[in-house]
């Protein structure tokens, strides 16, 4: 385990390696300069010089990014250009609000979408079925920043239930849990929807293929109630997959929290990045680029040792 | 967790039953720690006529300070100049700001003496004095200065006529200009000139952000990602601003989810509304949907130097030939008003519209003067212009529906759109003969658009002037409006110059953007300035 655990830290050193090659790549040869945008209108072409120069911008790319690389391992992300406040700082105050965001769509997604799926792999066939794996394929197609959209327009707008946009009430004399939960109810619900849909569907799959299996058989012959059976044989059995799923779905719901972010105006890493995005905030969108992707990394790593614990059976040599 | 022997050797394990705990504990702590902004201090209350309001932003301030940031919104609000575009009235009329009175010109306008209030205060609690406006000016301007390397300045292009600054007494201060600049009374309405507390500022206080203004409101909190909350400055000198106790700064990048927040009541006012936008807004009970006029212009300028276009007669004709109005209707929607010289009406006395030659459309004018000129058969060329970006309203589509009119007369062009930046750095060299361009003038002075753009002296590479005007009497009139601050004399010379441009046509004269600004009708006391951003909401408050 350990020796597997070791390996698996050592493989992720080559990936975070070409992270930090594309992170930075991306950002420097999308059309754009953040000198263009410091400056006022009026700023004279020597001004552009300078200030591309103080900013070390003027430097072959090749050399920018080993600079960058050297601070980074240090453990220096650099400095946001229009903040001229730390990288690190800007991602640490705004990683909380997005893992609070995905942590709980997560928990949407498998709280609805776990069960739909029980359901339709038990009454295979039934309209049931069929109507909620319409419903999982069309949840799943539909872009979040429309959904995210008129889930405002019908609950903020013309019912006025809830917020439609923020994390706490802006004016409000205190910040309550409340509050944040009021908030946070469009905003989870909406990344959620692809991935109910999602998990949904997976856990169809893979609980009517357990249920095909011998040990189903034995364990209804031996009388067990069909509850029993599904739940404890079936379900428990068929979680492996979903796991794996899941880690997956914890990368598309942090490139998810981009969009519903901006749409719900949530504070999180997605609003910063896409903020740096316009601006052409090199060091910012590389920083938070980078940390997504460890982040993600990392996410894959808990769920691959998670397997071994969920199922006894499998063990890393 | 458990011991195992296995042999001699004593080996731990880590059973599953540990696992899941370990994983459900920091699933848990994930969680909480999501919860992170709990326990923010509540924003005092303040005593206030009126109620409060939130108003809508499309992007947060990156700073507080105008000289190191770009606060926007939020300057307006908290900052204050030595002078100041009149709130109250809601124009661009220059009135004193955190001066006791306007400026007394000096030594033939190389020196300004201005007077300071005794009764205001930054932020901070200290009271402001000459040598904090000196400090302040010299930090940013003095290259020896302890703090200058500190920052990158951002109001150095408002402050470079000032050769130094001098504290005459406790409230008075000198400004020596290198050479004399008309525009000079504009330039102080420029935070960069207003000032700030010595004592915090020689302890090299973070000034990106840090509220060390004067204004009539000042931070009461600022969550990083679009939430901050502005509470009135008991100390601030003027009883009749600040009439909401607090202004909430509410940033949705996204413009529909920021119009359904109006809709919800959840924001009381928003800007940067297309025409689209503001009709829908219309209909919706309870909102008031102003339009705000601006000095903006958007043009297409013609590169004087070769062939076809060096003939005054070619130019006059891709004028005549575009139909400006339908243009507006169509394009724009009709958020936009026709320009028929470089500055709009919000320039005050300085619009020369209704004076100089008018460019109406008619397409056989425009046909018979490019027979004149030797082109019966028009001519090939490309409109050079951008994919788009705030300020630019609709290049593409403008460029094609201008391409049309002008195929329409024998002139044949292809559009070539660059992204923003790639595109504004080839155009500041003067790479295009024919290239689009939308300008939002910073002050309400004539010189920087009239005189950028036309004086011979501001050719590219360095300068602005891309179309290449070199034209004496041009300059001569723009020499003299710049030379004097005698207001009629100026009003005068720039009259005389637009007059000139027009004849000339190194441009082809398109419009003037109307904005629209939406509110809810229970916001009272407020006026859309011209200046935009806001700036007469210091005098809002909510029923």
């Amino acid at each position: 385990m350990y020796s597997y655990l070791f390996r698996r830290l050592l493989q992720t050193i080559p990936v975070m390696f070409g992270v930090s090659i594309v992170a930075f790549l991306i950002i420097h040869l999308a059309p754009g300069d953040p000198v263009l945008m410091l400056l006022p209108q009026e700023a004279t072409q020597s001004d552009i010089e300078e200030m591309r120069r103080s900013l070390g911008l003027d430097r072959p790319l090749a050399i920018q990014y080993f600079s960058w690389l050297q601070s980074v391992l240090s453990g220096d992300l650099g400095q946001s250009l229009f903040t001229s406040r730390p990288v690190i700082v800007e991602v640490l105050e705004r990683f909380p609000n997005t893992i609070l965001l995905t942590v709980t769509s997560i928990f949407l997604a498998i709280v609805f979408g776990m069960p739909l799926g029980i359901l339709a792999a038990v009454k295979r066939g039934s309209s049931l079925d069929t109507g909620s794996m319409v419903a999982s394929v069309i949840g799943w197609s539909m872009p979040n920043f429309w959904i995210g959209l008129m889930l405002i327009i019908v609950f903020g707008v013309w019912l006025k239930w809830l917020p439609t946009s923020g994390m706490y009430d802006l004016m409000a004399e205190e910040r309550t849990l409340l509050d944040l939960l009021r908030h946070l109810i469009l905003p989870s619900f909406t990344l959620a929807v692809s991935h109910m849909a999602y998990v949904a569907r997976f856990t169809r799959s893979s609980l009517l293929e357990v249920l095909n299996q011998d040990y189903i058989r034995t364990a209804r012959a031996k009388g067990l109630r069909e509850q029993f059976v599904v739940l404890r044989h079936g379900l428990r059995n068929s979680l492996i997959p979903i796991i794996s799923v899941l880690g997956v779905t914890i990368g598309h719901l942090l490139g998810g929290a981009v969009i519903v972010e901006a749409v719900f105006a949530w504070p999180g890493l997605g609003n910063l990045m896409i903020k740096g995005i316009f601006a052409r905030d090199f060091p910012l969108v590389q920083g938070a680029m980078l940390f997504a992707a460890v982040t993600f990394i990392f996410v894959n790593l808990v769920a691959d040792i998670l397997y071994a614990v969920v199922d006894p059976r499998i063990r890393y040599q | 967790m458990r011991t195992k022997k296995k042999g001699n050797a004593k080996r731990t394990v880590i059973d599953r039953r540990t696992m899941l705990k370990v994983a459900g504990a920091a699933g848990a702590l994930t969680t909480v720690s999501g919860m992170a902004p709990f326990g923010l201090a509540p924003v005092a209350r303040a005593a206030a006529a009126g109620k409060s309001f939130v108003i809508g932003l499309a992007s947060e301030a990156d700073g507080v300070s105008t000289i190191v940031a770009r606060p926007d919104h939020l300057g307006r609000l908290i900052e204050r100049g030595l002078l100041d575009y009149d709130r109250a009235g809601a124009s661009f009329k220059i009135v004193p700001g955190t001066a006791a009175s306007m400026p007394e010109i000096l030594d033939d306008g190389l020196r300004f003496r201005i007077k300071l209030r005794d009764d205001v205060y930054f932020h901070d609690g200290s009271k402001m004095n000459a040598e904090s406006v000196v400090y302040w000016v010299n930090m940013q301007i003095d290259k020896e200065h302890p703090l200058n390397k500190l920052y990158k300045w951002r109001a150095l292009g408002r402050l470079k006529s000032i050769e130094k600054v001098v504290a005459v007494d406790e409230y008075t201060v000198d400004f020596y200009l290198k050479k004399f600049n008309a525009a000079q009374m504009d330039w102080f309405t420029d935070i960069g000139y207003a000032g700030g507390p010595v004592e915090r500022l020689k302890n090299k206080v973070d000034l990106v952000n840090t509220d060390l203004a004067a204004g009539p409101y000042t931070i009461a909190s600022r969550q990083r990602g679009g939430a901050t909350v502005l509470e009135r400055f008991d100390k601030y000198f003027d009883p009749n601003e600040g009439n909401a106790p607090r202004i909430g700064l509410k940033t949705i990048p996204e413009v529909n989810a920021r119009m359904a927040a109006l809709e919800a009541g959840e924001i009381d006012w928003m800007d940067g509304l297309s025409a689209e936008s503001a009709q829908h807004l219309k209909k919706v009970e309870g909102l008031e949907v102003s339009e705000r006029k601006t000095l903006y212009v958007w043009f297409i300028s013609l590169d004087m130097r070769n062939k076809p276009l060096s003939d005054v007669r070619v130019r006059q004709a891709l004028n005549y030939a575009v139909d400006k109005e339908s243009l507006i209707r169509d394009v724009l929607s009709g958020a936009a008003e026709r320009s028929y010289s470089p500055l709009s009406k919000q320039f005050g006395d300085f619009y020369a519209g209704d004076q100089v030659k008018h460019y109406d459309y008619d397409p056989d004018r425009a046909k018979a003067l490019l027979k004149e000129a030797g082109y019966p058969d028009g001519f090939k060329s490309t409109i050079y212009t951008n994919t788009g970006r705030i300020g630019q309203m609709k290049p593409i589509e403008m460029s094609q529906f201008i391409q049309a009119n002008w195929k329409a007369v024998g002139v044949d062009c292809n559009i070539e759109a660059s992204e923003w930046s790639a595109f504004e750095s080839r155009r500041r060299k003067g790479e295009f003969p024919i290239a689009t361009r939308g300008w939002t003038p910073s002050t309400a002075d004539p010189d920087g658009l009239v005189f950028q753009n036309f004086h011979s002296s501001m050719v590219p590479p360095t300068q602005r002037n891309v179309a290449f005007l070199q034209d004496p009497d041009v300059d001569k009139w723009l020499d003299l409006g710049m030379g004097t601050l005698d207001m009629a004399k100026r009003t005068n010379a720039f009259v005389e110059a637009q007059k000139r441009i027009a004849e000339l046509a190194p441009w082809v004269f398109i419009c003037h953007e109307i904005t629209f600004e939406a509110y809810n009708k229970d916001l009272m006391g407020y006026r859309v300035h011209p200046s935009g951003r806001g700036r007469s909401l210091t005098y809002a408050y909510k029923v």
